[in-house]
């Protein structure tokens, strides 16, 4: 079964990659234009809110990443496949990236906003583990020589870090803290105005663009990796 | 606009948070690409290696 799958990724995936890279960069290119010219500043924060464009899509996708990878870490406890493993280490420099991008916006925006480039908030400090447990998984894969070893304790601390995600979504609601609460993703309708509704959403389709080409190639890495490791040992 | 924009008040934070954040993912996506390039000439490089011999 791995092998059919990595197969077809492997031959599939470069015929998606080109289409993919186009559909971000024009997505990108469409986002930007919105998120700096055509949408209008805050009645409020002026044009400092135009960061949220770029904080917000990073911030779900750090979330929406880890959720993905503790989901493969679950799968991968039940049917042991190895390609489970490889979905997961795809997936965790990115969603770090995405998470040290959310810290780096949301610091930017704090400044102008708070008053302050960080606080030690309920929000920020979850965000922050989230990043640390993103490294520490990407680190035992590196620092573990047995694979088989490496698959369990990755896999384990993937279920473990998933907690946070919850924390992360809920510290605002839990505690009092700097960070304002959700607009977009609650339950009753968005308070955010449809043209500025309109730039984020064309920012997030950009942002899973960019994830999806990202994470084919990361995957197509890792299998072309362990053919060559096959055939060396069969020499 | 976009002029008035990067000289208005909060220009500099805008401006730092949208170069910063797409340095970060054009630099992953490059080292990436890159590095699958790599990879792909050495596979064939072994392939090839294995039916010459």
């Amino acid at each position: 079964m791995i092998s059919k799958l990595s197969s077809s990724l492997f031959e599939k995936s470069h015929s998606y990659n080109s289409f993919l890279i186009f559909a971000t960069l024009t997505s990108f290119l469409v986002g930007l234009y919105y998120s700096l010219i055509a949408s209008p500043p805050d009645i409020i924060q002026g044009n400092s809110m135009r960061i949220m464009y770029i904080h917000v899509p990073a911030a779900w996708l750090s979330l929406m990443i880890y959720s993905l990878l503790a989901f493969s870490c679950v799968l991968w406890f039940i049917l042991r496949n190895p390609l489970l493993s490889l979905i997961g280490q795809s997936l965790a420099p990115i969603g770090a990236t995405f998470t040290l991008i959310a810290l780096i916006t949301g610091s930017i925006w704090g400044k102008p906003t708070w008053g302050t480039w960080w606080a030690w908030d309920s929000r920020l400090t979850s965000m922050l583990i989230l990043f640390f447990l993103y490294l520490a998984y990407i680190l035992l894969w590196k620092s573990v020589s047995n694979k088989d070893t490496a698959s369990k304790i990755a896999a384990a601390l993937g279920i473990i870090g998933f907690i946070n995600i919850p924390i992360i979504k809920f510290s605002v609601d839990w505690w009092n803290t700097l960070h304002q609460p959700a607009t977009i993703s609650k339950l009753s309708a968005p308070s955010l105005d449809i043209t500025m509704l309109v730039p984020l959403m064309i920012m997030m389709l950009a942002s899973m663009f960019f994830l999806l080409t990202l994470f084919l190639i990361r995957m197509r890495i890792y299998i072309i990796e362990q053919k060559i490791t096959r055939l060396v040992k069969t020499k | 606009m976009i002029d008035l924009l990067f000289i208005s008040k909060y220009g500099i934070y805008i401006f730092s948070a949208y170069f910063l954040s797409l340095s970060i993912l054009t630099i992953l996506l490059i080292t990436n690409l890159i590095k699958l390039k790599k990879i792909k000439k050495k596979y064939f490089i072994i392939k090839e290696n294995e039916r010459f011999n």
